[in-house]
Parts: structure tokens; C-alpha cells; sequence
């Protein structure tokens, strides 16, 4: 099992009175499993997702991710975990303002770069998506130091970067841009990104370290026919090689590429009825 | 295209792209840091001119006419050249008088503003068998007896290349010059007491006589005591008033009581400047606690979305701090430059506008203190961000992403 | 438009500055008898202050490649404000005297002030366009 949800409450407190946001919620996904989960928004499915991630503590019951209990970890620990085994679309925008849309992808890989090694074994997005397009080529760079920043700032976290190791953080950034169809804007700000951008810039972002989880909360929200299309292939296509991939949707379009549908209501979870 | 963002480049990027407030912020930093460095170097240049001040007053007590004690003040510390001066031997009458142990006379002439590029100067003349006040400072820059018609000047005295000044139309040899001690000494040249008839028969030639001739061998302006040990000077002063009815309205100044006033004035001053520092530091860490804490709402955002994508507490909070110590260096460092600016070349200036010693301290404390303020800054400026800082240790405290936001 | 008026206005606001500076607030001595170094100090000034802030004026009219030149010349001038009353011509040797102790700090900081804001506008000019 990747991902255990065990009996997972949460409560909160409105207008005085406690309710609970997830309600005795019970899920396994295996990996290589894709699974929507559709309900009104207010019923709980945010919640759910944080909790899942390790954002937000439950008020009762367990969350195991690729056999770490969640709520066992530590602060650093857990962050690792989100980091280098989830990966995270949020519903509402959250690419960094102030990095172009190329740094914001890169920017996950920089936070535990020991671990990067492992990980570089072929992930299913460089190796096949027949939306790909033109494979993005892009020249090696010199692996330099930006010139304009001073030296009085040490780099605390970031080891010296070895000879290969922008070139292949910035070619696999541009490959999932690439995938989605947006290597060309690699070079904007966020704020000069239309809605539907901004959004796959943000799924090249959370898969920039090939996690095992893959948490999409509204993936295709402000996407358009096309774009929908081309994000829930890439979905799929992650899912047919191995990666968990949990969404939650309101689109019905999107819901024919998952293998289970279920529906989450007033914080409790259950199969969809058959219609 | 540039090479790809790095966690350390991450707080720059986020000034970068910020300009205004990362500008504000700097601004404040630097304001700042031009009080706390400009008021350091000030309070520490005036400190050194008062020490300055101590160390050149050797006397005790002097004796100057009636109602000329202000002046006689003023030579001390910092005030423009005058004559005065007794009409009658005074000295050997004072000596008389119980508890002296040393005693000395001088003779203080105003020169003229006199021709091109020349300042009106302080003619001090001394008697070097008695003296005990300006020749072991003399004898530091000049180990042989001033000879009659030869000079020593003060700091600030504009000797010609030749080694000669112009007074009175004639020009004098200059055998030594003095170091700087920031009181009005600097513009004071000195003569040996056989030198003040030749000078006062030269400025009759040329404008008006200083001073009576039939004055010019004989005329003390102040008689200079040491006391001896076991007596106050005050004492001493009530002796030689109590010695002759001529003596009874003669004017003392008491070296001591000046620079016991001189120190009250300046730390009057420094006390001042303290408080206005330190309202002003006050003022500005709440400006940048009111735009760090207005900014965390503003940042809420990309907190929560750096948290999700997987980084620590320890990586938002060191973030944070190290784009407050970026802000807080560069603006320490405009704020010692700018101040500099001023300090440095007008120091001059300072010193006149002050009225009171002041003596430019040595580079080694100039930069020691430019440190201190640069660490000053960058503290200021990471104090400031310990508020946003805290926030963001809270667990969730910046949760945005919650159901129903 | 920002690099503009970088690359401008400090450079007519100082080189005005030092134009009229040693007539005005930070006046030097008065000619009496004859003219001392502080006066001809002050008429040198003049020539440089303005020849600053008509480069700065230039400035306004073309092209960012040539505002570098434009800045590069300013700097030049500020040095040349800060030698004629330092090395070059020099102003009275007295250390009391208002030109030695008002007029050359002025002159030197509004000199430094100037090479500062033109170098600052030389490297905005000069950086890459990219990512603005």
C-alpha cells in the first residue's frame, strides 16, 4: 500500500459548534492507482488533501504514506516526505511571484538536494507522452553562479553544484514544461500567466521530483477542452507507469481517466453509486 | 537565459522583485545607521577633543584682569583670539601668595586678519624659564629653547612652504608646528616673552599698534599657578586676593572648573543625542515591524505554497531572516557611506559650529565604529524580521490552503 | 523610463550643484586685495558643474548605449570637480578659512554623490534587458 487513510477525522469549530470538515474517512491506494474523488466544495475534500499531505493534523485517525505514519514525523521529516514522495496541485494559485515559471519548477529539487540521486532513474513524462510535442532540446548551460548575487550571502543549503547538476535540473524543467505545452513561457512571471498556465505550470512543479503521490486538487479548474485533455493524459500516463495519483474534481470530463471514482459528502467518503 | 534559481538566490530574487519595499525597508536601515554612526563619530570626536583639552591644561589657577575670565575661557576651549592683558607687573605680587608651587606668566595678542589667505591668529607669548605649561608640550615637537623672533604653531596655523608665517607685515621662522588638539589652540602661534615688543613694534608699522609700546616689554595677560600639594585652588585664588587691595578685583579662571563645565556642556549634548538616536531607532524598528508584519499577510501565500512543495520551518524562517540581513546590510552600508559623507569632510566645520573641542579620532576607531554600526543595522533589521520569523515557527499558523479559503 | 531619468537627473541636479555651489551657500572667500586659489577654484567650478549637467541633460535624448558614455564622462567630470580645489587649483591653505573648511567638503561630496548616481546608472544601463 502507498497511501492508508485509517478512520481520519477532522473537526472544526463554526459559529461555536464542532463539525467535523472528514468524518471517519478510510482509502488505500496502491501505486500505479488513479483516484477521483468528486463531492461539492465546503464537504471536506481540501481538508482531506492537507491532511493526507501532513499540512494539517487530524483530530483522530492515521495517514501512512509509503509506510511512514504521517503523524509520527517530525517537522523536517514530514517535509521530506512532501518534497520527495508527494506531489502537490494546489486549487488556488501558488507559484512563487517572484520566480519566473522555469525557477518555480526547479525550486522543489533544491530543497534536499542529497536525495536527488536516487531519483534520477527515468520517470514516465521525459519517456513517453504522445502530447509531447517537440522534446525540448535545450543547449547545456554553463552550471555558473548567478553573477549578481553577492558573495556575502553563503549558500547554506544548496551543496556546490556539481557539473551536471543544473543542466539537468533545468532540462528536466523544461521537459515537464514541455509535456504541458509551456516551455514557452518558461522565462514569465506568474502574473504575466493566464489562469489555465499558471495551472500546468504548477503540475510541472509538483512533478519536478517524480513523487509516488501524486495529490491534484482541482486540477483542470480554469483549464480549457484542449488543455483538460492534455493534463488528463499526462495524469493517466503517470499513473500507467506506477505513480498513485489522487484528484479531486468537480469535472466530469476528467473523471472517465480515473480507475476509481468515489464521492466525498458532508466529510464522509463512499463509493460513487452506479448511475 | 540565466542560470536557474538557487534556495540561497531565493531571498534575493524575492527583494529583487519587490523594489519598493525592499527599498523603504533599506531606506530606514540607512536613516538609521546615519544617526547611529553620525552621532558615534560626533559623540567620540568630541570626547577625544575634551581629553585633548585636559591634557593641555596644566595650570590650576590663572590670574587675568577684571572681567576678561570669559575670554581667557574661551582660549581654552574654542573661541576667537584676543588681547588683554594687566598693565602693571603682576607676577611677582601673586608669587607671594601662600600655596603656589609653580608660577608662569603669558602675553595673549590678537593678530589682524591679516593679508591674503591668512586668519586672524592667537600670539601667545611665554616665558620659557618659568614655564610650565606650554613647553613640555613644545618639547614633544621641539627639544631646544625658543630662540627670540622664532615661532612655534599651532595645528591649524597655515605655515608657507619656506617654514615661515607672514604677521604684521614681516615674516617669522617657524621651528616647529604642534599636533592637532581641537580647542583654539590649533590657531595659536607661540613666541618666547622677549619676542612681544618685536611684535607689537611691527604691527604699529603696519595698522594698529596691539598694544601701547611702553606696555609692550612688561604686559602679562594671565599668570598661570600650579598649586602645591595640601591646597585648593580655590584657596590659593582667596590668598592672592587677601594680598593686596590691587589685587582684590583681579579676575581667576580655574582650568579645572572649565573643563568640569566644557564636560557638562558635552555630555548635555551627548545625552541629547542619545535620546534622539534612540527615539529614532525606536521609530524605525516600528516602521519595519509594521512592513514585516504587514508583508507575512501579504506573503501567507507563498509561505503556505513553499511549505506544500516541501520546505521546512527551518528553510521559510531562514528565508525570511537572510532576506532581513540582505536589507539590513545594505542599508548599513549606504548609512555609514552617507554619513561619512558629512562627518569626514566637514569635520572642520563640525568642530567650529560646535563650540566645543573636537578632535577627529583615529582611522582605527573610525573603522571599528563603522563595524559596530554595520553589525548595528544588520541586528535592527533581523530583530525587526524575529516578529515574521516567530510567525512562521507556529505549526499552521500560515495555513491558507484550508477548506472554504 | 526609470534608467532614464537615472542616468539624467542626478547628473544636472549635481553638476548645477557644483556649478553654483562656491558662489552661493558654500560661498568662498571674498576677493580683497587680490584674488586668492578659492576664487579661481569657484570660477573653474563653474565650467565643470555645467559641463556635468549638460551631459545629464543629453542624456535625456538618447539611446541607453550612449547614456553609458554620457555617464562614463560624468564620472570623469566629477573627478575633475573633486581636484580643482584638491590638487588642481586648491582653495586658501588656512584651516579655518570658510572656503577650506565648507566649500571643498562640498565640493568633494557632491562629487562623490555624482560618481556614485553615475555609476549606479552606468550599470542599469548596461544590464541585459532580460527579465524586467
Amino acid at each position: 500500500m502507498l497511501l492508508e487513510i485509517k478512520d481520519l477525522t477532522r473537526e472544526f469549530i463554526r459559529r461555536g459548534v464542532p463539525f467535523a470538515a472528514v468524518d471517519h474517512v478510510n482509502l488505500s491506494m496502491d501505486a500505479g492507482e488513479f483516484i477521483a474523488i468528486v463531492g461539492r466544495s465546503g464537504n471536506g475534500k481540501s481538508t482531506l488533501l492537507n491532511m493526507v499531505s501532513g499540512l494539517l493534523r487530524p483530530t483522530s485517525g492515521a495517514v501512512t504514506i509509503d509506510g511512514q505514519s504521517v503523524a509520527d514525523l517530525d517537522d523536517k521529516a514530514l517535509s521530506r516526505l512532501r518534497n520527495r514522495t508527494i506531489g502537490f496541485v494546489t486549487q488556488s494559485q501558488t507559484l512563487l511571484p517572484n520566480l519566473t515559471a522555469l525557477d518555480n519548477v526547479i525550486l522543489p529539487a533544491l530543497f534536499f538536494p542529497d536525495d536527488s540521486d536516487g531519483q534520477a532513474a527515468g520517470g514516465p513524462v521525459e519517456s513517453e507522452n504522445e502530447n509531447a510535442g517537440v522534446k525540448s532540446a535545450e543547449p547545456a548551460e554553463t552550471p555558473a553562479d548567478d553573477p549578481d548575487m553577492p558573495d556575502v550571502i553563503a549558500p547554506v543549503r544548496v551543496s556546490e553544484p556539481t557539473a551536471a547538476r543544473p543542466d539537468a535540473l533545468s532540462t528536466r524543467a523544461h521537459a515537464l514544461l514541455a509535456d504541458l505545452q509551456v516551455d514557452d513561457l518558461a522565462d514569465s512571471y506568474p502574473k504575466e500567466l493566464s489562469g489555465g498556465e499558471m495551472r500546468r505550470v504548477s503540475i510541472a512543479r509538483a512533478l519536478m521530483n517524480r513523487p509516488k503521490l501524486l495529490i491534484a486538487d482541482e486540477p483542470t479548474g480554469d483549464l480549457d477542452a484542449e488543455s483538460t485533455l492534455i493534463v488528463m493524459r499526462l495524469l493517466r500516463s503517470l499513473a500507467d507507469h506506477g505513480t498513485a495519483v489522487l484528484m479531486v474534481t468537480h469535472d466530469a470530463d476528467a473523471l472517465p481517466y480515473a480507475d476509481r471514482v468515489l464521492t466525498l459528502d458532508a466529510g464522509r467518503l463512499a463509493d460513487r453509486p452506479s448511475r | 537565459m540565466s542560470p536557474h534559481i538557487s534556495l540561497a538566490g531565493l531571498p534575493l530574487e524575492n527583494l529583487r522583485r519587490k523594489p519598493f519595499r525592499t527599498a523603504s525597508l533599506i531606506t530606514v536601515v540607512a536613516i538609521l545607521s546615519v544617526a547611529f554612526f553620525g552621532g558615534s563619530m560626533l559623540a567620540m570626536n568630541l570626547n577625544k577633543g575634551l581629553t585633548s583639552m585636559e591634557e593641555r591644561l596644566g595650570a590650576d589657577l590663572m590670574v587675568v584682569p577684571q572681567t576678561t575670565e570669559s575670554k581667557a575661557e574661551a582660549l581654552l576651549t574654542d573661541g576667537t583670539p584676543n588681547t588683554f592683558y594687566f598693565t602693571n607687573d603682576i607676577e611677582s605680587k601673586v608669587a607671594k601668595a601662600d600655596g603656589i608651587a609653580q608660577i608662569t606668566s603669558q602675553t595673549y595678542i590678537s593678530s589682524l586678519a591679516a593679508a591674503c589667505c591668512a586668519e586672524k591668529l592667537q600670539i601667545i607669548g611665554f616665558d620659557p624659564q618659568t614655564d610650565f605649561v606650554i613647553e613640555p608640550w613644545v618639547a614633544s615637537q621641539y627639544d631646544k629653547t625658543l630662540g627670540d623672533g622664532e615661532m612655534v604653531a599651532g595645528a591649524n596655523v597655515n605655515v608657507s612652504t619656506d617654514g615661515t608665517i607672514e604677521l604684521y607685515g614681516k615674516t617669522w621662522p617657524v621651528v616647529a608646528q604642534l599636533a592637532s588638539t581641537g580647542t583654539s589652540l590649533d590657531n595659536s602661534v607661540f613666541v618666547n616673552k622677549a619676542t612681544v615688543p618685536q611684535m607689537v613694534a611691527a604691527s604699529a608699522k603696519v595698522a594698529k599698534r596691539v598694544m601701547p609700546q611702553e606696555y609692550a616689554s612688561k604686559a602679562v595677560s594671565s599668570v598661570l599657578i600650579k598649586v602645591q600639594d595640601g591646597y585648593d585652588a580655590h584657596t590659593v585664588a582667596d590668598n592672592i586676593a587677601k594680598l593686596d587691595p590691587q589685587l582684590a578685583s583681579v579676575g581667576f579662571v580655574y582650568p579645572g572648573g572649565v573643563t568640569a563645565s566644557t564636560k557638562t556642556s558635552l555630555n548635555t549634548m551627548l545625552s541629547y543625542m542619545l535620546v534622539f538616536v534612540v527615539v529614532l531607532w525606536v521609530m524605525g524598528l516600528i516602521v519595519m515591524l509594521a512592513v514585516f508584519s504587514s508583508s507575512v499577510n501579504e506573503r501567507k501565500k507563498e509561505f503556505a505554497s513553499l511549505r506544500i512543495m516541501g520546505a521546512t520551518r527551518g528553510m521559510l524562517i531562514s528565508i525570511v531572516i537572510r532576506e532581513a540581513l540582505i536589507t539590513g546590510l545594505a542599508g548599513g552600508v549606504i548609512g555609514v557611506a552617507a554619513a561619512s559623507l558629512i562627518v569626514f569632510p566637514f569635520s572642520g566645520y563640525i568642530g567650529k559650529q560646535m563650540q566645543l573641542p573636537y578632535l577627529q579620532v583615529g582611522i582605527g576607531s573610525i573603522l571599528g565604529m563603522a563595524l559596530v554600526a554595520l553589525v548595528f543595522a544588520v541586528l535592527t533589521a533581523a530583530v525587526a524580521s524575529l516578529f515574521v520569523a516567530f510567525r512562521l515557527g507556529r505549526p499552521e499558523a500560515y495555513l491558507t490552503l484550508r477548506e472554504g479559503e | 523610463m526609470k534608467n532614464k531619468l537615472f542616468a539624467s537627473i542626478p547628473s544636472i541636479v549635481f553638476g548645477a550643484l557644483i556649478a553654483i555651489a562656491p558662489h552661493t551657500f558654500a560661498y568662498v572667500c571674498k576677493v580683497e586685495k587680490m584674488p586668492m586659489a578659492c576664487h579661481w577654484t569657484a570660477q573653474a567650478e563653474i565650467g565643470v558643474g555645467a559641463l556635468i549637467a549638460v551631459l545629464g541633460v543629453i542624456a535625456l535624448f538618447v539611446a541607453p548605449q550612449i547614456r553609458i558614455g554620457l555617464n562614463i564622462a560624468a564620472v570623469l567630470g566629477a573627478l575633475l570637480a573633486i581636484a580643482v580645489p584638491t590638487v588642481l587649483i586648491g582653495v586658501c591653505p588656512g584651516a579655518m578659512m570658510h572656503c577650506h573648511m565648507v566649500t571643498r567638503p562640498t565640493l568633494i561630496v557632491l562629487g562623490v554623490l555624482t560618481i556614485v548616481f553615475s555609476a549606479i546608472a552606468i550599470w542599469l544601463d548596461s544590464r541585459p534587458a532580460k527579465r524586467v
